[in-house]
């Protein structure tokens, strides 16, 4: 991938797409900094790392509506922990952050004629922190069973490590059930159950329950196992501690 | 989403309901009769959100009315840009729906003021008097 401008970074938020609400969107990592120097040090700070935050924040024009709208969204869900897929393309394969955030500062409208902004912060609420994944499954229709979206390339699961998957509905039928499923090779033609998501009834998000590793697969899907109606869905799958 | 073509006919119709004496043509027209509004876009801003779910279009409203009496002309172009007057057009598209200006559902017009009053204006060759009116519009896609 070369530089490139930066037109639909997607931030799936529990059953909300924030993509086209936001201008801005930023997700950083950092870890505190803890002085470890002594008179041993040969003259040299000598640091080591403590505990370690995600924040993320989007900024962009503030709506609202009954549901599925940044006000609803934002000020129902203050302090509540949802699922966040965030990426800077979206598009299937490509990479995509994955956590579990609570919504810690919301802030809205602004100077007189200007559109209504909103600024919205989240920091991460569980031991996992942010993983880093592929999107597997664009912002898109859901009707039948079977494959769902694109088969990623995540490489094999290490021992000590785990399969992550996060799952978003944004437009819900009656009901699904979505698998993830994992092979050793792009064609999936012998794929391993290695998850399941649901049965989904509404709009929403779900952090799959992790899968320990070692996993010697490579290649992961969603696979759609059961539905009733038809929905708008995204998700993504990746690896991490 | 609303098309440009209906945003045009949205705003041409806001316009004609402020008087019934006025031409309102929602794209260029060859020879407009007088008194007309015109309504031309002039400028698009297709990167405001993500995945543009926000958009905001520039339009200019021209007002010409006819130049055969200058004061009566512009007596006229006051009465359509005074705020308070009942042919008001900056206060008809200010009192379309809520939020205010909200011509078409998820579509919001305002008119953040007017310039080049008064001149020599000439659309198609008919000489005339006017005014432009400055209206950006808020187009959320998504709707």
């Amino acid at each position: 991938m070369t530089e490139f401008a930066l037109l639909n970074a997607y931030s799936y938020v529990a059953g909300h797409d924030f993509t086209g609400d936001t201008n801005q969107v930023e997700l950083s990592g950092e870890a505190t900094v803890l002085d470890a120097t002594t008179f041993r040090s040969n003259g040299w700070n000598e640091r080591i790392t403590g505990l370690k935050n995600l924040a993320f924040n989007m900024q962009g024009f503030w709506q609202s509506a009954t549901e599925d709208a940044v006000d609803p969204e934002a000020f129902g869900d203050l302090t509540v922990s949802r699922a966040h897929t965030f990426g800077p393309v979206e598009s299937e394969g490509q990479p995509a952050y994955m956590f579990m955030g609570l919504k810690s500062r919301y802030q809205w409208l602004g100077e007189l004629n200007t559109v209504t902004p909103f600024t919205l912060n989240t920091v991460g609420s569980d031991g996992v922190g942010v993983v880093r994944g592929l999107l597997a499954k664009a912002k898109g229709a859901m009707t039948a069973t079977g494959a769902l979206g694109s088969v990623v390339n995540l490489g094999a699961v290490p021992s000590g490590q785990y399969l992550y998957a996060t799952f978003h509905v944004f437009g819900a039928g009656t009901t699904a059930t979505v698998q993830v499923q994992s092979d050793d090779a792009a064609g999936m033609a012998s794929p391993t159950l290695r998850g399941t998501i649901g049965p989904v009834t509404a709009r929403g998000g779900t952090w799959m329950v992790r899968v320990p590793g070692p996993i010697t697969d490579t290649h992961y899907r969603f696979n759609v196992s059961a539905i009733t109606g038809a929905f708008v869905a995204a998700g993504a799958i990746g690896i991490g501690r | 989403m609303a098309t440009l073509t209906q945003i045009r006919d949205a705003l041409a119709a806001v316009v004609l309901g402020v008087d019934d004496e006025i031409s309102t043509y929602p794209r260029i027209p060859q020879k407009p009769n007088l008194p007309a509004a015109v309504v031309v876009p002039t400028e698009g801003n297709l990167a405001m959100t993500m995945k543009r779910g926000v958009i905001e279009l520039q339009f200019e409203i021209f007002l010409l009315v006819s130049v055969a009496d200058f004061d009566n002309g512009q007596r006229d172009l006051d009465v359509y840009l005074d705020l308070d007057s009942p042919q008001s057009v900056p206060s008809a598209i200010w009192n379309t729906g809520a939020p205010p200006g909200t011509i078409l559902p998820g579509v919001q017009a305002r008119v953040t003021g007017w310039r080049d009053y008064g001149g020599k204006f000439e659309a198609a060759g008919v000489d005339h008097l006017g005014v432009r009116l400055l209206v950006p519009v808020l187009v959320s896609r998504s709707s």
